[in-house]
C-alpha cells in the first residue's frame, strides 16, 4: 500500500515537472530540491521510465534524410524521436522502443553469425 | 571435424541470406545483483524459465514481477552491474545432448567439466517438461538389479521405480548407488546418469575414479554441481540429469538416474527462494518445496510399448540428521516415492554394512520387480528375519531360552551376517541367489558366524569353478524347481566337504 502511493506520488511529481510532454530543467529542480536522498533516487528511476516510455531512440550509422525522418515519425506518433548516430552498425538502422530493440543494420548480424559460428563449430 | 570449405561455404550461404527481416529483442536494465540473483526492469516479454544474456554471462528468469523481472544467474556474474543491458533469448532452458555424453562429466549447461573436447549436441532436451500420461506408461514389472544381496532379496527395485536411499551422513547412501552402477555392467547395459549436487569437487573426483576403475564410465554420465557453483546450477542440476536420461529413454533404452542428494537440492531452491523474496513457510523454505521435487521424480517413468519401451529408474539420496525420517524435506520424498531404503547409523557402527535397517525399509513394487529365482528364495528369508528381530529383542533380556528359540536367533545372526558385502563388489543375482538359499536352508547353522564371510567367499570361488552348471541354472530366472534344489544341495555338500571353519 505504501509503496503504491509512493508511486502515484511520484507519478504526480512527473507530471508537474513536464512541459507538453517534455521535462522541463526549471521545474525538476524546482520541485526536487528538498527532497532526500532515497526519494531522489525513486524519482530518477520514475523519470527515467518516463523517458523511455515517452521517446524512441533510433540509431543510424550516419545522419538520415528530412524525408526518411518524416516517414519514421509516422510510425511512432505520439512519441518524441531521438536520432543517434553509431558508426559500428555499418548498415542499416537499429529502433528502440521502451524494452525493444528492433535491429536492422548489418552489425547485429554479423554478431549473430559470429555467435553461431561460435556455438556450432569447433 | 568439419571441412574449412564447408564453414566457409555455409557462412557464405548465411550471408546471400541477408534480408531485410530484422531481429526483435526485448532488453532491460540491471537494477540490482543480489547473491546470484539480478534485479531486471524492462524485459516486459519475459517468460518464466527463460534464458536471458547478459554481456558476459547468461540467467534464467524465475520471478515476474510488475515493475521489474528477477533473474538467477548461471554463473558467479561478479563483473555484473547496476545500468547492464539484459536480453532475452526467446528459448527456455535446455541441455544438448548426443550419445557422445556417454563416458562425461559435465555441468548442469550441458558443458564439459573432464578437460575432454565439447560436446557435440543431437537433440536440445528441456530442463521441465511435463512427465508421461498415466496411459503412455506401463507397469514395473522387470528387475533393476543393484548387485546388493539385502536389497535383491527384501527391497527389490524394478525398471521405472523411485526407492529412495535414506539415512545420516556416511552410513553408505552413495555407496549403494554407485555399487548399483557398477552393476550394470553388461553387453547392453543400463545407461546411468549420477547427479552430484552441492558435493566437494574431490568427493565426485574420487566418483568418477572409481566409476572408471570398474569399467563403469563408458555407461555412465555425470552432472555435477559443486558446492562451489551457484545456487542456480545445483537448483538445476536434478532437471539436466532428467533431461539427458529422457533423451536415452525416448531411444527405448534403460536409464539408471541418482540424484545425490535432494537435500542439498532443497538448500540451493531455499537459497534461491529467499533472496527471491518468496514467502517462506516451514523451516524457511518456499511453498512450493514439495512441487519441487515431486516434478522431478516423476519423471521417472516405464513407457509401454508404443511408446517406446525405455524406462527410467530413480535413486533419490535424501540426508538426515540424526537419523530423523519425520523432517520436513524427508517425508516430502518418502512421500513421493516407491519405497525407501533406510540406512541406520547403529547398525553401520556394530559392523553390519550395507547397514540397511529391512524392517523399515520397503519397495512399494515388490516381487513384481523380482525374478522368479529370487522369489523363491526371498520370502522365507525376510520372513525368518523378522521373526529374528522379533525374538533379538526379548535376548537382550538374558532369559534362558527354548532350544527352538535359540536356534532362530542363531539362524537369524547367520542372515544378517550373509547380508554384509564389501563395498564396490556388487554380486549376480546367482551367486546371490547360491548365498540366500544355503542361509535359508540351514547349511550355515553349523559355521561360526564369525566365518559366514569367509564361506561365502570361498563357495562362490568354487561354484564358479566346479559348478557352473549351478550358476547357470540360477541364471534362468524361472522358479526353483526339484532338480535345482537337487543340484543346490549337491553342490552345498559338495563345498562342506572341503571347507574348514
Amino acid at each position: 500500500m505504501a509503496k503504491r502511493l509512493h508511486k502515484k506520488i511520484s507519478q504526480g511529481l512527473i507530471s508537474l515537472c513536464c512541459d507538453e510532454n517534455y521535462l522541463s530543467l526549471e521545474k525538476v529542480q524546482q520541485y526536487t530540491k528538498n527532497m532526500n536522498r532515497s526519494r531522489l533516487k525513486q524519482c530518477i528511476c520514475e523519470f527515467k521510465n518516463f523517458v523511455e516510455n515517452t521517446s524512441v531512440f533510433i540509431d543510424t550509422p550516419k545522419e538520415l534524410s528530412i524525408k526518411d525522418k518524416d516517414t519514421l515519425s509516422s510510425f511512432f506518433k505520439g512519441k518524441k524521436i531521438v536520432y543517434r548516430i553509431d558508426p559500428n552498425l555499418i548498415l542499416g538502422l537499429k529502433i528502440t522502443d521502451k524494452d525493444m530493440v528492433y535491429s536492422f543494420d548489418l552489425s547485429s548480424r554479423l554478431q549473430n553469425l559470429r555467435e553461431d559460428v561460435a556455438q556450432n563449430y569447433d | 571435424m568439419i571441412e574449412e570449405t564447408d564453414i566457409i561455404r555455409q557462412l557464405e550461404k548465411r550471408l546471400s541470406q541477408f534480408s531485410t527481416d530484422q531481429s526483435i529483442q526485448n532488453v532491460g536494465t540491471v537494477s540490482k545483483n543480489n547473491d546470484g540473483v539480478i534485479i531486471a526492469s524492462g524485459l516486459s516479454q519475459a517468460m518464466i524459465g527463460e534464458i536471458v544474456t547478459f554481456p558476459s554471462s547468461s540467467g534464467v528468469v524465475l520471478n515476474l514481477d510488475e515493475d521489474n523481472v528477477s533473474i538467477i544467474l548461471l554463473d558467479t556474474g561478479v563483473d555484473i552491474k547496476e545500468g547492464d543491458r539484459v536480453k532475452t533469448t526467446g528459448k527456455l532452458l535446455s541441455i544438448g545432448v548426443s550419445e557422445d555424453m556417454l563416458g562425461r562429466v559435465v555441468n548442469p549447461l550441458g558443458l564439459p567439466m573432464d578437460g575432454k573436447a565439447k560436446i557435440k549436441a543431437a537433440k536440445d532436451m528441456p530442463l521441465e517438461r511435463i512427465a508421461a500420461g498415466v496411459v503412455e506408461r506401463e507397469p514395473v514389472n522387470t528387475p533393476l538389479k543393484t548387485g546388493i544381496k539385502a536389497i535383491d532379496a527384501m527391497i527389490p527395485i524394478g525398471r521405472g521405480q523411485r526407492e529412495l536411499i535414506i539415512g545420516d551422513r556416511g552410513l553408505g547412501k552413495t555407496a549403494i548407488a554407485i555399487d548399483t552402477i557398477i552393476n550394470q555392467k553388461a553387453k547392453n547395459p543400463v545407461i546411468c546418469v549420477y547427479v552430484a549436487i552441492g558435493q566437494k569437487q574431490s568427493t565426485v573426483a574420487q566418483i568418477i575414479s572409481k566409476l572408471k576403475d570398474e569399467e563403469a564410465d563408458t555407461y555412465t554420465i555425470v552432472v555435477a554441481a559443486n558446492a562451489s557453483d551457484a545456487a542456480a546450477l545445483q537448483y538445476l542440476a536434478p532437471y539436466a540429469g532428467v533431461a539427458i536420461a529422457e533423451y536415452f529413454m525416448e531411444k527405448g533404452k534403460d536409464v539408471l538416474i541418482i540424484y545425490d542428494d535432494l537435500t542439498k537440492h532443497a538448500w540451493a531452491y531455499r537459497q534461491l527462494s529467499l533472496v527471491l523474496r518468496r514467502p517462506a513457510g516451514r523451516e524457511a523454505y518456499p511453498g512450493d518445496i514439495f512441487y519441487l521435487h515431486s516434478r522431478l521424480l516423476e519423471r521417472a517413468v516405464r513407457l509401454n510399448k508404443k511408446n517406446g519401451d525405455g524406462s527410467i529408474t530413480a535413486l533419490p539420496i535424501i540426508e538426515t540428521q540424526a537419523g530423523d525420517i519425520s523432517a520436513y524435506i524427508p517425508t516430502n520424498v518418502i512421500s513421493i516415492t516407491d519405497g525407501q531404503i533406510f540406512l541406520q547409523g547403529d547398525l553401520f557402527n556394530i559392523g553390519i554394512r550395507p547397514a540397511i535397517n529391512v524392517g523399515n525399509s520397503v519397495s512399494r513394487v515388490g516381487g513384481a520387480a523380482q525374478s522368479a529365482t529370487m522369489k523363491s528364495v526371498a520370502g522365507k528369508m525376510r520372513l525368518e528375519l523378522a521373526q529374528y528381530r522379533e525374538l533379538a529383542a526379548f535376548a537382550q533380556f538374558g532369559s534362558e531360552l527354548d532350544a527352538a528359540t535359540q536356534r532362530q536367533l542363531e539362524k537369524g545372526k547367520r542372515m544378517s551376517e550373509i547380508l554384509k558385502q564389501p563395498q564396490y563388489q556388487p554380486l549376480p543375482e546367482s551367486l546371490e541367489v547360491l548365498s540366500i538359499w544355503a542361509v535359508t536352508n540351514g547349511y550355515l547353522d553349523d559355521v561360526p558366524v564369525v566365518e559366514i564371510s569367509r564361506f561365502e567367499k570361498e563357495l562362490h570361488n568354487f561354484v564358479k569353478s566346479r559348478k557352473l552348471k549351478v550358476l547357470n541354472e540360477l541364471s534362468t530366472g524361472v522358479k526353483i524347481n526339484e532338480e535345482t534344489t537337487k543340484l543346490l544341495k549337491k553342490t552345498l555338500e559338495d563345498f562342506k566337504k572341503i571347507f574348514s571353519p
